[in-house]
């Protein structure tokens, strides 16, 4: 994400590593909006969401002296921190959201992301990127990235032999970076 | 040679069976171009969330991210807290002391003082039963000195009381120490009551008298 005229994240975690609560307060001020959606999105209720949410940032704020720039964007380490924990969540409780029945996976014209032409540029950009990949593999990489589903619950779940799952999933990813293009080097930058 | 480089989506995504998993990240370790193969696509596959709508969180849970990043701070409050609390306790239980001890000091220097003049005459006050409970000094001026056993009891006060032969007792005043000043030309009787605080208008629980007469 671009922070132009604002102090950048690495800054900010460089502060908090050093035990600068008010940059832990700047970061859950810029991020935690993203972060709550990530966990709404992978946990389903409010109540997790929250706690979950909390426990990233404590987590964030504990290890922030274990972040290396050179391996990505702030925005990335706390994503990571996040789905982590969500999907440690997921396991221990084994309630994973039942398939949305209303929802074909190979129906080229359903959009599954939500984005507006006012949205900030990033999340134009992804999803942009993400309409751009086959609906079905959009779907697989989306429940093994949120939900954690392994190959062969998604071959399950999308009732496909277990290789074509694999092939899929991956093609979308390396599909999507390619949609990305060169975003991702230049985010991990200016975080 | 297999291409580690096709493991490393599934990687990635923590989709790798074990014995695979193993095999990459062995080569990640010796492999540079590798992990920055590898850490390109998690940048990329943490992008994803950016596609959702961001929602704000509820106002109290940085809060609470707050008192579990600053277990040390909160201590220090909740130490400050104790300590002040502690300060104005002994404080309070030092200034009680230093008040009970300088009313005690105050009633001695009294008494003395009633007991070194030659002119003092003295009588036992007895209750209703001929128990002693305290002593009456008086002098020839008409000042009139009680001293009791006891301080009153919490949430009572005595009350002194003059009285003439057949007329309702005159409140001379109320007391809670041992020790009470007062006056007795014009009575006949002084005595002593238990009252509530602020004292009564007649004796509601009396205790005894002496005749001063």
């Amino acid at each position: 994400m671009l922070n132009r005229g604002v102090e950048p994240d690495t800054r900010l975690l460089e502060r908090m590593a050093k035990g600068d609560e008010r940059a832990l307060e700047d970061l859950y001020g810029r991020h935690a909006p993203q972060v709550f959606a990530l966990l709404l999105r992978m946990l389903q209720t409010r109540e997790e969401a929250e706690e979950i949410l909390q426990d990233t940032f404590v987590q964030l704020y504990r290890e922030a002296g274990r972040y290396d720039p050179a391996r990505g964007g702030v925005t990335a380490f706390l994503f990571t921190i996040a789905r982590s924990r969500a999907l440690s969540r997921l396991r221990v409780r084994r309630a994973r959201p039942q398939k949305v029945e209303d929802q074909d996976l190979h129906d080229p014209d359903q959009e599954l992301g939500l984005w507006r032409e006012d949205d900030p540029e990033d999340r134009i950009l992804v999803g942009r990127a993400l309409a751009k990949l086959e609906p079905a593999d959009r779907r697989l990489l989306e429940d093994a990235f949120y939900l954690g589903y392994s190959h062969t619950e998604l071959a399950e779940r999308y009732k496909m032999p277990l290789g074509t799952a694999k092939t899929r999933v991956r093609r979308a990813l390396l599909k999507l970076r390619e949609f990305l293009g060169g975003l991702v080097a230049s985010e991990s930058e200016d975080a | 040679m297999r291409d580690l480089r096709e493991l490393l989506p599934d990687y990635a995504l923590g989709l790798l069976e074990d014995e695979d998993r193993r095999l990459l990240e062995g080569q990640l370790e010796a492999d540079p171009e590798l992990r920055r193969e590898l850490e390109n696509l998690q940048n990329t596959l943490y992008r994803l969330p950016e596609s959702l709508t961001p929602v704000t969180p509820p106002p109290g849970v940085f809060a609470k991210v707050q008192r579990r990043t600053s277990p040390r701070l909160l201590w220090l409050r909740v130490a400050a807290a104790a300590a002040i609390l502690g300060v104005l306790w002994l404080g309070g239980f030092a200034f009680n002391q230093y008040a009970q001890n300088r009313v005690l000091a105050q009633e001695q220097a009294k008494v003395s003082s009633w007991l070194a003049n030659p002119k003092a005459e003295w009588k036992l006050i007895k209750d209703a039963h001929g128990q002693a409970f305290g002593t009456m000094l008086w002098l020839p001026d008409g000042r009139c000195l009680m001293i009791l056993g006891e301080a009153a009891p919490k949430g009572k006060v005595y009350q002194a009381w003059g009285r003439r032969a057949g007329e309702t007792p005159i409140s001379l005043g109320t007391f809670s120490g041992r020790v009470f000043e007062t006056h007795y030309k014009e009575f006949e009787f002084v005595g002593v009551s238990l009252e509530p605080p602020g004292g009564s208008p007649q004796p509601t629980q009396p205790l005894g008298r002496v005749p001063v007469s």
